[in-house]
C-alpha cells in the first residue's frame, strides 16, 4: 500500500470518526428556546400603560433577541436588544434580559416551561409589569 | 405602485438588473470577479443598506407582498443556472484525474466539512433556535456541506483570466473543484433529505429514490439527449422545438427531485450533467439560455438573497466575533485542507497554497446553498447573514491573495518552455483580415534552420461577460477562434510555425503585456487598424503596450506588403533605431531582402562621426556575405528625406524616435507624419529599454540572443 493510499484511508477514517464524535457530543446540546414571533401583552399598571401596545414582536437568532413594541406612529416603536439565557438547560425557565440602545428602556422576562407565557418587567421612566401569551403556536421543537 | 403588482415587478427588475450590472462592472475594474459585485448589489438592495438608509424607499420598492414574485423568479434563475453549470461540467475532469487530484479534492471536502460540523458545537447553543429543522444533526451536516463548497464557475473564470489554466495549479484546482461540486451537491441532497425528514430512515429512503433517479437519468434520459443532438446535427441548427424539449427536460428533472425531497436544483444540475458534452449542440443551448439567466434571472436571485440578508442583526461585538470565527474556520478547512493535501502529494508549497486559495473561492454556489438552508429553516437569520459575509470575503479575497502567493513572474517562469536562442514573436490579432500580413512579416524575422524561432498568435476574445457557469476553461482556450483561421491558413502556406492562444479578456492591453511576459516573447508585433489620419496614431491599446510591455514592440502599418525584398532602415542613432537595424538584419537573412540603412541627420560638426558609428554598427549586424547598403545624408528635415526615399522600398523599418517625429508625439494628438505619409509598408519599432539595460556584457548569451543574426 502506497503512502498516498494509507493517508487517504486515514483521512476517511478520521472523517468518519470525527463526524460520529461531533454528532454524539452535539446531541447533548440544546439550542435556545424558540421565542420568536408575536405575543399579546397584558400590562398590570392599568391606565398608566395605556400608551403601551398590546402586542410585542420578538425576532430571534439563537439566544440573541430583538423585541419591538409598536406604539402609535407619532411616538415611534420601542426596540430592545438582548439575550435569552436558560438556567436549567432544556427543561427549566428561560430568562430574557433586554435594553434599548439609548438605555432608557430595560426589560426582563421569564419564559415558562410550556413556552407559551412570558412574564416580565419593563423599566422605563415608569415601571410596568406585564404578561404575554403567544399569538401563534411555535413550530415543533427539535429532538 | 403597490396597486399595480406588475408595474412594481417591472420596476423592481429594472432596479435590480441596473444596480447589479453597475456594481458588477465596478468590481471587475477593481480586479474582482463580477459575481462579487453582483452579490454585493443584492445586499445593497436589502435591509442591510437600502432598508437601513431609506426605509421608506425600501418599503415602497420591495414591499413584503411582492417578495413571493421575486422568490419564484429567483428560483427559476437558479434552476437555469444549475442546469447550465451541469451542462458545462466536463466529465473528462472527473475521469482523467490523477491520484493527487483525488486526494486534494477529497481533503478539500472532508476538512471543511468536519470543521464546519465541529464549529456547530460552539454555534448551536448560541445562534440556533429550538425548531424542528434546527436539530443539531441537521445543522451540523448542513454547516459542513456549506463550508465545503467551492465556486467552480468563479474558479474557472479566475484561472482563465490569469492564464493559469495550463499550469499545474490550474489543472489541479479545476479538477478538484469539479469533483467538489459533484460531491457537494450529492451531500447536500442527503442533508436536505435529512433536514426535511429529520430521521435517518426518511433520509435513506429519499437518498435511495434519488439514486434510482440518477440511474434513470444516465440510462434513459442521457440516450434520449443524444438523440436530440442527432436531430440538431441533421437539421444543422438548433430549432425551437429542440430547445423546448431540453427546457422541458430540465424543468421536469427539477420537479422530480423536488418531489423526491432533494430540492429542484439537484435535478436541474443533473439534467445538465447528463447532456452530451463538448459539442456545438450543448454550446448553442448554453448560449441561448445564458443571457437571460445571467443578465436577468441571477441578479434577481442575488437581490432576493440580499433582501433576506440582515447584516443589522449582527449588532453586538460578540456576533461579529462569531462571524470572524466562521470566516476563519471556512478558510482553515478549505484553504488549509487543500494546501496541506497538495503539499503532501508532492506539489511545491507555494503552488499548494495557490491551489488552497483557489479552492477557498465560494461565490455564487455558497449563496445557492445558504438560501436552501434558510428555506429549510436549518439556519437562523443571523447565521445566514454571517455565512453570506463569509462567502463574500472568501470570494473577494481569492484574487489579491493569489497575487501575493503566486505573482505573475512565477506564472511566467512555469510557462516558459522555449529554449534560449530562438527568436519569438507574439502577434495579437483582433480582426481576421490583419492576421495574414502580420504572420508574413513575423515569418520574415524568424530565421531559418533548426533554431528557427516561433510565432504565437494571440486572440483576446471579449469575455462571455459573466462566465458564471463555465467549466471548460481549457477547452475554450485551445479552441481556435475564427479570428485566427486566416492567420493559421496563411502560416501553413508560408511554413511559419504558429501556436495559437485565445482567451477572454476584459483588459486587452494588460493581457497582451502579460502574455508577452509569460511567453518570454522577443517582439510583440501588432497590427494597426485605425484610419491613419485619426487622432493619436499610436494611441489606445498600441500606446499602452508600447509604453508598458517588457519586450520589444513593433506596430505594422501594412500597405500591401508581400514578401519584403527592399527594406529601408532610417537610422539616427537611438536605441529604437538600433532595434530597427536588428530586425531589418533578421529580415535580410531570412528572406534575402536587400537592406538599405539611411543615416539622416541635420548638418552639424558631429554628423560625420555619428555616421561612422552607425556604419560600424551596421557592419556588426550584417555579415560580410550580405552587407547592407549604407547611405548617409545630411539634411535639415530628416523626415522629408525618409518620406522621399521610402517610395523606392516595399518596407520601411523605423524606430520610435524623436528624429522621425514619432517619439514626442507618441502620446500626443498630432498625427505622426511618417506613419501617415509613408508610401510603403511601415514597421515602427520600440525597444524595451529596461530589457536593454539588463543586457549582460558582450559575449554572454543574452547579448548573443539580442544581436545574433537570424538563422544562426
Amino acid at each position: 500500500m502506497s503512502k498516498t493510499h494509507a493517508t487517504y484511508i486515514a483521512m476517511v477514517a478520521v472523517f468518519g470518526l470525527g463526524l460520529w464524535g461531533i454528532l454524539r457530543v452535539g446531541a447533548t446540546l440544546q439550542a435556545a428556546k424558540y421565542v420568536a414571533g408575536d405575543w399579546r401583552v397584558r400590562w398590570s399598571n392599568g391606565s398608566a400603560s395605556q400608551h403601551l401596545p398590546d402586542r410585542l414582536t420578538i425576532e430571534q437568532s439563537g439566544r440573541y433577541l430583538t423585541v419591538t413594541l409598536r406604539r402609535p406612529e407619532s411616538m415611534g416603536p420601542i426596540r430592545l436588544r438582548g439575550e435569552l439565557r436558560t438556567s436549567n438547560v432544556g427543561q427549566g425557565r428561560s430568562d430574557l434580559t433586554l435594553a434599548s440602545s439609548d438605555g432608557r428602556w430595560n426589560m426582563t422576562a421569564t419564559l415558562d416551561e410550556t413556552n407559551q407565557l412570558l412574564s416580565g418587567h419593563l423599566a422605563a421612566p415608569q415601571s410596568y409589569d406585564w404578561q404575554a401569551r403567544r399569538i401563534l403556536a411555535p413550530p415543533a421543537a427539535s429532538h | 405602485m403597490h396597486a399595480n403588482p406588475l408595474l412594481l415587478l417591472f420596476v423592481q427588475i429594472c432596479v435590480i438588473v441596473a444596480l447589479s450590472r453597475v456594481v458588477g462592472l465596478v468590481f471587475v475594474r477593481l480586479g474582482q470577479p463580477q459575481v462579487v459585485g453582483e452579490m454585493l448589489a443584492g445586499i445593497m438592495l436589502g435591509p442591510s443598506v437600502l432598508g437601513w438608509l431609506w426605509p421608506g424607499l425600501s418599503a415602497e420598492l420591495f414591499p413584503a407582498a411582492s417578495l413571493p414574485f421575486l422568490s419564484f423568479l429567483s428560483q427559476l434563475g437558479v434552476v437555469c443556472f444549475l442546469f447550465l453549470v451541469g451542462l458545462e461540467l466536463d466529465p473528462k475532469l472527473l475521469r482523467d484525474r490523477g491520484q493527487a487530484a483525488v486526494m486534494i479534492s477529497h481533503t478539500s471536502i472532508v476538512a471543511p466539512f468536519l470543521l464546519g460540523a465541529a464549529l456547530t458545537l460552539y454555534l448551536f447553543p448560541r445562534l440556533f433556535n429550538q425548531t424542528q429543522a434546527m436539530s443539531f444533526r441537521a445543522v451540523a451536516l448542513f454547516m459542513g456541506a456549506a463550508m465545503s463548497i467551492t465556486a467552480f464557475p468563479v474558479l474557472a473564470r479566475i484561472l482563465t483570466e490569469r492564464n493559469l489554466h495550463k499550469t499545474t495549479i490550474g489543472a489541479v484546482a479545476i479538477t478538484c473543484a469539479a469533483v467538489d461540486d459533484v460531491t457537494a451537491w450529492c451531500m447536500l441532497a442527503f442533508v436536505i433529505a435529512f433536514a426535511r425528514f429529520e430521521q435517518v430512515r426518511g433520509a435513506v429512503i429519499t437518498a435511495s429514490l434519488a439514486a434510482i433517479y440518477v440511474l434513470a437519468m444516465f440510462f434513459v434520459v442521457r440516450p434520449f439527449a443524444r438523440k436530440l443532438e442527432k436531430v440538431y446535427e441533421r437539421e444543422g441548427r438548433l430549432s425551437q422545438g429542440v430547445v423546448a424539449v431540453v427546457l422541458l427536460l430540465a424543468l421536469g428533472s427539477a420537479s422530480v427531485t423536488e418531489w423526491i425531497g432533494i430540492h429542484a436544483l439537484f435535478g436541474a444540475f443533473l439534467m445538465g450533467a447528463v447532456m452530451p458534452k463538448g459539442s456545438r449542440f450543448v454550446r448553442e443551448i448554453s448560449e441561448k439560455m445564458e443571457d437571460y439567466t445571467v443578465i436577468l434571472l441571477l441578479p434577481i436571485f442575488f437581490a432576493y438573497s440580499g433582501l433576506r440578508t440582515q447584516v443589522g442583526l449582527l449588532n453586538t461585538p460578540g456576533l461579529w466575533l462569531d462571524t470572524a470565527l466562521i470566516v476563519l474556520v471556512a478558510c482553515l478547512g478549505k484553504f488549509g485542507g487543500s494546501s496541506i493535501a497538495a503539499g503532501v502529494c508532492g506539489i511545491p508549497w507555494r503552488e499548494s497554497f495557490a491551489i488552497g486559495i483557489l479552492m477557498n473561492t465560494r461565490g455564487l454556489m455558497e449563496l445557492v446553498i445558504l438560501n436552501i438552508g434558510k428555506d429549510l429553516g436549518v439556519i437562523s437569520e443571523a447565521v445566514f447573514a454571517m455565512m453570506i459575509i463569509m462567502a463574500l470575503v472568501t470570494t473577494a479575497a481569492t484574487q489579491p491573495i493569489l497575487n501575493l502567493i503566486y505573482p505573475a513572474r512565477l506564472l511566467a517562469a512555469q510557462l516558459k518552455r522555449r529554449p534560449r536562442g530562438a527568436f519569438s514573436v507574439l502577434i495579437p490579432v483582433a480582426a481576421p483580415q490583419s492576421g495574414a500580413a502580420l504572420v508574413r512579416l513575423a515569418g520574415a524575422m524568424l530565421g531559418t534552420g533548426p533554431q528557427r524561432g516561433r510565432v504565437w498568435a494571440l486572440h483576446l476574445q471579449r469575455p462571455i461577460e459573466h462566465d458564471a457557469f463555465r467549466s471548460a476553461a481549457g477547452e475554450r482556450t485551445t479552441a481556435q477562434p475564427h479570428a485566427l483561421d486566416a492567420l493559421c491558413a496563411h502560416a501553413e502556406l508560408q511554413h511559419v510555425p504558429v501556436e495559437t492562444i485565445a482567451f477572454p479578456s476584459i483588459d486587452v492591453s494588460h493581457d497582451i503585456i502579460v502574455t508577452a511576459a509569460t511567453k518570454d516573447a522577443d517582439l510583440v508585433l501588432m497590427g494597426f487598424h485605425k484610419p491613419v489620419w485619426g487622432r493619436a496614431l499610436l494611441g489606445g491599446t498600441v500606446h499602452r503596450v508600447m509604453s508598458e510591455c517588457r519586450c520589444d514592440v513593433g506596430v505594422f502599418i501594412d500597405r500591401n506588403l508581400a514578401t519584403p525584398s527592399r527594406v529601408l532602415v532610417p537610422y539616427a542613432g537611438g536605441p529604437h533605431d538600433r532595434l530597427a537595424l536588428e530586425l531589418a538584419a533578421r529580415i535580410g537573412r531570412t528572406t534575402g531582402a536587400a537592406v538599405t540603412i539611411l543615416y539622416v541627420a541635420p548638418p552639424s560638426s558631429a554628423a560625420t562621426a555619428r555616421a561612422q558609428i552607425a556604419r560600424d554598427l551596421a557592419g556588426q549586424l550584417f555579415p560580410a556575405a550580405s552587407p547592407a547598403e549604407f547611405r548617409s545624408i545630411e539634411d535639415a528635415s530628416p523626415v522629408a528625406v525618409v518620406l522621399r526615399e521610402a517610395g523606392n522600398f516595399d518596407l520601411v523599418v523605423i524606430g520610435v524616435s524623436e528624429e522621425w517625429g514619432l517619439e514626442s508625439r507618441l502620446f500626443g494628438w498630432r498625427p505622426e507624419r511618417i506613419a501617415r505619409d509613408c508610401p510603403s509598408s511601415l514597421l515602427i519599432v520600440r525597444k524595451d529599454e529596461t530589457r536593454a539595460a539588463q543586457v549582460p556584457p558582450p559575449g554572454e548569451p543574452a547579448e548573443e540572443r539580442q544581436l545574433a543574426p537570424a538563422g544562426t
